[in-house]
């Protein structure tokens, strides 16, 4: 049973047999677009023995790239390379868009259904010449009778990808590593984010505790008003204590208080003292005017 | 256009898109916190400086505390001590410059809001007019 419901197409690279118009489609490639090597070497599994391709088939491989699979067949591992520039070249040779096929499989993945050669074209036919699926002239057939290939050579696992879409910018490897690393970048700014809210919402936290205490600081207009109240009285009775502050110091160093009045925002007091004109400058918001006779004014206002 | 063919290109762009969006979440988040670090601190700042203005000025126990300037002065240089709700009004004669300071020096040390504070010499001695109010 195949393990696909998409149409599968034998493709050699003279053309594809049979012809199918689907958007997606899986294609079998006949061995003149791959090449293979079969090794009895102690692997357990398919992504091992892929890693191992290059290697085993270096020696038989042309310059150019190369694609790689691997798959056990009778206790035997076989190893195949092909060049994807190839089989695109022959899909579109066929009139298939590599951006349709689904997977690629190998005629040596079904070698048994070959048993019975296969046509591929006029002169060339498929058939299995000790254990390998083999391209052969139809020639050497003689009056041998031959199949036609259909759905049934689907094998049953193993297929790989093209790798690249061609009609893709990017490699689909390549897409899945990018497309992780962005959305892990993605989670972590999140994290970040998230982290910076919960910071926000406990500042504010601070400020409702705050609240909660003095309830009428609730609300902005109710500060303000508050605010402008106190502030106006605290610098309003700061000058007057700032003022009697320097009275009374010019009295500790001997001056004599002749009167001293602080009513609305004026303050005003007068002083007899020895030398004038050492009170010039007292404090930087208190007027010094020399009255005559020892006598000084000091005056401020609120 | 079958959009099968681009399906790589939609995921990195959807990943993209999702990191983006998430970095846009964190840099919003962070200037959300600073801009509220900075309100914050102002307002926090500014409750508790009313706090503190209030406390001062708005002290409960000020009339009691004002009771006590009296007692400070002989009863005989008392010339009046008014005490009503908020507001003090009393006036002091013959005060000799000690005198006059120990009182100066209570009234200022008061969180009280001072109205009138009218020395006099009178002679050798003084005399002080005083209104305030809290």
């Amino acid at each position: 049973m195949p393990n696909s419901n998409k149409g599968l197409i034998l493709l050699h690279k003279s053309g594809a047999v049979p012809v199918v118009e689907a958007q997606s489609i899986d294609v079998m490639l006949s061995p003149a677009l791959y090449t293979l090597k079969q090794e009895a070497l102690e692997i357990g599994f398919a992504h091992q023995a892929k890693k191992l391709a290059p290697a085993v088939l270096d020696e038989l491989l042309d310059e150019g790239e190369y694609r790689y699979g691997a798959f056990k067949q009778n206790e035997v591992w076989v190893f195949v390379a092909y060049k994807p520039s190839q089989v695109m070249e022959a899909l579109r040779r066929s009139g298939i868009e590599p951006s349709s096929v689904h997977k690629l499989y190998f005629a040596q993945q079904s070698a048994e259904m070959f048993a019975t050669p296969i046509e591929v074209d006029a002169h060339t036919v498929l058939s299995l010449v000790g254990g390998v699926v083999t391209v052969m002239p139809k020639a050497l057939l003689g009056q041998q009778r031959t199949l036609r290939f259909d759905e049934s050579f689907h094998p049953r696992s193993g297929g790989v990808s093209l790798g690249a879409d061609k009609s893709s910018l990017i490699a689909t490897k390549e897409a899945i590593v990018l497309s992780i690393a962005l959305v892990v970048w993605g989670v972590l700014f999140g994290i970040e984010g998230m982290g910076y809210s919960h910071q926000k919402s406990q500042q504010t936290h601070v400020i409702d505790e705050m609240l909660s205490q003095h309830t009428v600081l609730q609300s902005q207009y109710t500060r303000d008003s508050i605010a402008q109240k106190y502030r106006k009285r605290d610098t309003q009775e700061r000058a007057k204590r700032r003022f009697l502050k320097e009275v009374s110091s010019v009295v500790r160093y001997g001056g004599v208080l002749q009167s001293l009045e602080i009513q609305g925002e004026t303050f005003k007091a007068i002083l007899e003292v020895k030398t004038p004109s050492s009170y010039n400058t007292i404090d930087a918001s208190i007027k010094v005017k020399q009255l005559g006779n020892n006598q000084i004014q000091l005056e401020a206002n609120a | 256009m079958n959009l099968k063919h681009y399906k790589l290109e939609i995921m990195v762009t959807l990943s993209l898109l999702f990191a983006v969006l998430g970095y846009g979440y964190k840099l919003t988040s962070h200037a959300r916190l600073e801009s509220s670090k900075e309100a914050l601190a102002t307002t926090q700042k500014e409750i508790a400086q009313i706090i503190a203005l209030q406390e001062l000025w708005g002290d409960k126990k000020l009339t009691q505390k004002l009771k006590g300037i009296e007692p400070l002065i002989d009863k005989s240089k008392v010339s009046s001590f008014k005490l009503s709700g908020k507001k003090l009004t009393a006036s002091f004669d013959e005060l000799d410059i000690t005198q006059l300071n120990r009182l100066s020096n209570k009234i200022v040390a008061l969180a009280v809001e001072i109205k009138k504070f009218k020395v006099t010499k009178v002679g050798e001695r003084y005399r002080l007019e005083l209104t305030c109010k809290w």
